[in-house]
């Protein structure tokens, strides 16, 4: 936007934008309930989470003895921990891609100019929208259980029922699915940034005979990058803290197939009053996502293409 | 033709073959059983017949879409590309939509019905789910003050997030401070804290000042007058980069002080981004389950989250039209208020920084 000969005077402009008052406390001033807010509410608590993990922290005792890193060996040793650590990374790895493909598979063909873009897309969204309520938990019992809607379907076509929810290999994956079918924001958010692809690069591209699929993954891929990005970032750090679906829908089992570490978070600390050993889950999990992220971070740089004007993100 | 092609060909020919036999077979009556029995293999193809018959006619359509598209002319290929366009988005569209619209139909089915049809219209149709959701549990709850007890606390919150959002972005997006930029990346650090690494500290810190089970629900709405969901902040952020400087310099100009810039100036341009934050963040507290399964106990202040897991514990194996019509209540004003609102939803996704 600002050219050469421009920049001096936006330079000058920008020196009397802010006013001493400007400069000086005012701006301090209005974030300060924020700040206020973060120490108590995000800091503090973050601090004593962290404090906690080495402690033998009782719920109701309150007593609290420093056991150096027992509480981690525990997260890590334990059957228990360790299964709900896989079944977090299942859970993440499943959800995460085919949300993310599912998501930009359908914003790709509602992006070709199709009638009643709007009602799709209203379809769509409804399911994120309600996805986390209790009453959609309770819903998806009841299409999965063993005399639900879903095997009614299955019986039309002749399979044996098969009770979804106590069945260890297909419990998760019912999880997975409620995920999944949430896929709409995602989906909005790519339909958003496939709507900004300039169409002439399409059309230079054909000139040069590049078929539908190169274009796809040439043009549009690249171009859409930072919304990949965003979705993955944000959906990698949802799935880890999942805790509704399993907890209402099959309360962590069959046999701990679905106890995500939220759920075991929740259960070490209300449940068996354990703090100690909930708090250094809580840190595990907080370390596993942090990593990710950081990865998707680090290697943004590789694939992530942002044009010059969205630079500065 | 390929040899795939007439591969597959060959198939779904063989699978539609079977599948129609199959269905011709005639299963023989549990008491005749002396009358001849069809073999195994017949026995196998009546039962899954259904399932060949969808297989085979996919695979059919499959190859003979292929097929054709290949030889057409270009505006036959469209038409062909668009028609197959809808039918996915179709096919999605019924997966998206079905378990919902089967969940309205279920409130108005009785309970010998709900799981022997998959059919939408009841055949019998029947208020009792209602009439059972209305009356209560034995307990001092039932979903009418379940629901009240819900919004006594995101009115509030939606209120106390939108205007406490409001002021810290504008102190963020408009003013230079000593220690701006360190602070600014700690709010943006916060968008990855997960919350469930806070959730105990919090749990204790509350207990401690007597907001567990508080008939006020403390624990829920005080933290929303500090601002901390940071996405509505940043967010909001984002909106105001958009109203150009210039707008502020003139209300200045004109004689307005700091906040009066803020409401008089910033807030009507800013109004459809607080409004898509007020609205997400209806939903999301309206979702609310594990706030107040670790805040409230007494069941007489139960929101409709927690009112609609413990009809669903209470009910399961019988009376599944009153555990649907007990949800379908609970997020009944969400639909609507989605329905209303439906383009500042689509707005405020696409506005960046929203989760779901």
């Amino acid at each position: 936007m600002t050219n050469g000969s421009s920049a001096v005077r936006s330079d000058l402009r920008k020196k009397r934008r802010f006013s001493k008052l400007e400069q000086g406390y005012m701006g301090f001033i209005l974030i300060l309930p924020w700040l206020i807010g973060f120490c108590i509410f995000k800091l503090y608590p973050f601090i004593s989470s962290l404090i906690y993990s080495f402690t033998d922290y009782d719920l109701f005792k309150g007593a609290q003895n420093f056991v150096g890193f027992e509480n981690y060996i525990d997260a890590f040793t334990k059957s228990k921990n360790v299964k709900a650590l896989q079944v977090t990374f299942a859970y993440a790895f499943m959800t995460v891609p085919l949300k993310l493909i599912f998501a930009l598979f359908i914003a790709y063909i509602l992006n070709f100019k199709i009638k009643g873009v709007g009602l799709f897309r209203t379809a769509y969204y409804v399911p994120s929208i309600l996805g986390g309520s209790v009453a959609i938990a309770v819903l998806w019992r009841a299409l999965f259980k063993s005399d639900g809607v879903i095997n009614t379907i299955l019986a039309m076509l002749g399979f044996d029922s098969i009770n979804f929810l106590a069945d260890r290999s297909w419990a998760l994956f019912i999880i997975c699915l409620l995920r999944v079918w949430q896929f709409g924001s995602a989906m909005v958010l790519f339909l958003a940034a496939l709507k900004g692809v300039p169409e002439d690069l399409y059309e230079a591209a054909s000139i040069d005979g590049a078929s539908k699929s190169r274009q796809f993954l040439s043009i549009t891929i690249p171009i859409i990058s930072p919304v990949i990005f965003y979705n993955l970032v944000t959906q990698l750090v949802q799935a880890f803290q999942e805790f509704n679906g399993p907890y209402i829908i099959t309360n962590g089992g069959p046999r701990n197939a679905t106890t995500l570490i939220s759920l075991i978070v929740y259960n070490s600390a209300f449940k068996d009053y354990k703090v100690g050993l909930s708090s250094a889950m809580a840190w595990v999990m907080f370390v596993i996502t942090t990593i990710f992220t950081i990865i998707a971070f680090a290697s943004q740089k590789k694939w992530v293409y942002y044009s010059d004007d969205d630079g500065r993100g | 033709m390929s040899k795939i092609g007439i591969m597959f060909l060959v198939l779904s020919i063989v699978l539609l073959g079977l599948g129609f036999y199959g269905g011709s077979v005639q299963m023989p009556e549990a008491t005749a059983a002396e009358a001849a029995q069809p073999g195994a293999a017949a026995m196998h193809l009546a039962q899954y017949s259904n399932f060949y018959l969808l297989l085979g006619g996919v695979i059919l359509f499959t190859v003979l879409y292929f097929t054709i598209h290949k030889r057409v002319g270009l505006k036959t290929q469209h038409l062909m590309s668009t028609t197959v366009r809808y039918i996915i988005l179709i096919v999605v569209g019924v997966f998206m939509v079905y378990p919902l619209l089967w969940m309205v139909s279920a409130t108005f089915k009785d309970n010998n019905e709900i799981f022997s049809t998959l059919n939408l219209i009841p055949a019998r149709p029947t208020m009792e789910g209602y009439k059972l959701a209305m009356t209560n549990y034995g307990g001092d709850i039932n979903i009418w003050s379940a629901m009240l007890n819900t919004y006594k606390y995101v009115i509030p919150r939606v209120i106390f997030t939108v205007i406490s959002s409001t002021i810290t972005a504008y102190g963020f997006g408009r003013f230079r401070f000593r220690g701006r930029n360190a602070l600014f990346a700690l709010l943006m650090a916060t968008l990855f804290l997960p919350q469930v690494v806070l959730n105990i500290p919090q749990f204790l810190m509350y207990r401690n000042f007597g907001w567990v089970d508080s008939p006020l629900y403390l624990a829920m709405i005080v933290p929303s007058l500090f601002a901390q969901e940071t996405y509505f902040v940043y967010m909001l952020i984002q909106f105001m980069r958009n109203i150009p400087r210039e707008l502020d310099e003139a209300a200045k100009i004109d004689g307005c002080n700091i906040m009066q810039t803020l409401v008089l100036v910033l807030v009507p341009m800013l109004w459809p981004a607080m409004v898509s934050a007020g609205l997400f963040q209806f939903m999301w507290s309206s979702n609310d389950f594990m706030g107040p399964l670790l805040y409230v106990n007494s069941p007489s202040r139960y929101p409709a989250t927690l009112f609609v897991r413990m009809s669903m514990d209470a009910d399961t194996g019988f009376a599944w039209n009153r555990v649907m019509a007990v949800s379908l209540i609970s997020i009944m004003p969400s639909l609507i208020v989605f329905f209303l609102a439906q383009s500042q939803f689509m707005d405020g996704v696409t506005a960046g920084a929203v989760k779901g």
